[in-house]
């Protein structure tokens, strides 16, 4: 029986080998879960961004209209006849349009050089209060017998605040200029019940902030800057667009005229806000989403 | 030395089994609802169309300004609920608000959804013509 203890050169080598490989195997399981991890994460923010933007997008798309001052109402109310789309301006990577926010009834309208208009509070439906910047959508019924010369007019808003109902009932008075050529006059004939929107000008927009590609939106009834809403997008500079628009008109032909457009095409392009290890472990590379869709605004002329 | 590295690789992967699985089980979810909602906006707008289309049935045209009458809630298939109010908003105009749902099997609400829906008493003048019929423009309101 030898009298040496302890472990031989060879031994300690072999076990110092296998520890290592052991180790590294570990590190690289623990290396390889942790890519794993981040790029599923970074995958779920890719896709929630793309849906959020297809979905604003779509919502406020969506409730696009028109306003039609048919040769009727142009004789009744003393202003010209037109057809004017809520769309003022369309692009590949932007849109401007004048977006719906919420409205109630008529129930009262005090005249003067500047009408002031008193909606019911309690019909009353926006998230927010009437804004100086903003416009008031007015239902005029000229003759109540005929529905052809009734038209949708367009008021800038001067002032907002308290009022009260003919009856009494709480409501919300708006003080608003007409449009030139229209006489102040012509309001008061506006019905008791009738309805009125309140409206702004936006613009969703592609653009470029911090040297990536997102979807933002701003008013430019306020004047305020862009906001991010979604991304980061593919980057134009890479010849490829992380946002755009197509424009249909009636024969589903494309179109750059806003009075023409009956249906936009949406496509979106998003990518990961870092590259992820995905398919080649070796290399780690931005991913990327592709998600179209196509909105009719249901308030569009037809066809 | 070898079981603490076993049990630790057990259990980095059955994290990353986990994650995985919530991932997708997320998306499941986020695109069923999806559907569900979609459901939801298409019974309302069947209902809105419904009630015009049966305005005389319902003898919506005597309301008096200002009034509402509910109208009864009609399902369609696919486990949807439409529930239809009218309000008479003047002598010549009506305000159709349909909420319609999408159930489950045990009657618990998966969707919501509302739309309304602006129409004018028609012209006399067309005879034998419906009614009412929707606003020319600006009929479809969108709810804040």
């Amino acid at each position: 029986m030898s009298a040496r203890r302890g472990f031989t050169l060879v031994e300690l080598a072999v076990a110092l080998v296998l520890g290592l490989m052991v180790g590294g195997l570990v590190h690289r399981m623990l290396l390889h879960g942790q890519r794993l991890a981040r790029a599923q994460f970074e995958r779920m923010a890719l896709q929630e961004n793309v849906r959020v933007a297809a979905l604003v997008l779509a919502g406020e798309l969506g409730g696009i209209g028109y306003d039609e001052i048919t040769p009727e109402a142009s004789a009744a109310l003393g202003y010209p006849a037109a057809i004017r789309s809520d769309l003022l301006a369309v692009e590949p990577g932007a849109v401007t349009y004048l977006a719906g926010r919420g409205g109630g009834s008529v129930c009262g309208v005090a005249p003067g050089p500047t009408p002031e208009i008193v909606v019911m509070e309690r019909s009353w439906e926006s998230l927010r209060a009437p804004r100086a910047t903003d416009s008031l959508l007015v239902f005029v019924e000229s003759d109540p017998a005929i529905g052809s010369d009734d038209a949708w007019i367009h008021l800038g808003i001067l002032s907002a605040g308290t009022g009260s109902c003919p009856g009494g009932e709480a409501g919300i008075a708006v003080r608003v200029a007409a449009p030139a050529p229209l006489d102040p006059a012509a309001l008061t004939g506006v019905t008791p019940g009738s309805p009125a929107r309140l409206a702004e000008v936006m613009q969703i927009r592609y653009y470029q902030s911090g040297g990536k590609s997102w979807l933002g939106m701003r008013s430019v009834s306020t004047g305020e800057a862009v906001t991010p809403m979604a991304g980061p997008l593919a980057d134009s500079s890479a010849g490829v667009r992380g946002l755009t628009l197509v424009y249909r008109d009636a024969a589903d032909g494309p179109t750059s005229d806003p009075a023409a457009v009956r249906a936009v095409e949406i496509a979106l392009l998003g990518v990961t806000d870092q590259p992820i290890h995905g398919r080649d472990p070796r290399r780690a590379l931005v991913d990327s989403l592709a998600l179209s869709t196509r909105v009719a605004p249901r308030n569009a002329l037809r066809p | 030395m070898a079981l603490p590295l076993a049990l630790l690789a057990l259990v980095v992967i059955a994290a990353l089994v986990a994650g995985g699985f919530a991932a997708a089980v997320l998306e499941q979810r986020i695109g069923r609802n999806t559907l569900y909602a979609a459901q939801a906006a298409g019974a309302a707008e069947a209902g809105a169309v419904a009630v015009v289309g049966e305005w005389e049935g319902h003898g919506l045209g005597f309301l008096a300004p200002g009034d509402s009458a509910m109208l009864p809630a009609a399902a369609l298939p696919g486990r949807t609920v439409y529930s239809p109010t009218v309000t008479r908003l003047n002598q010549e105009l009506f305000l159709v608000r349909v909420a319609a749902v999408r159930s489950d099997a045990d009657g618990g609400a998966l969707a919501r959804r509302e739309v309304e829906l602006l129409v004018r008493v028609a012209d006399s003048a067309i005879a034998g013509g419906p009614p009412v019929w929707p606003l020319r423009n600006r009929a479809w309101v969108v709810s804040p």
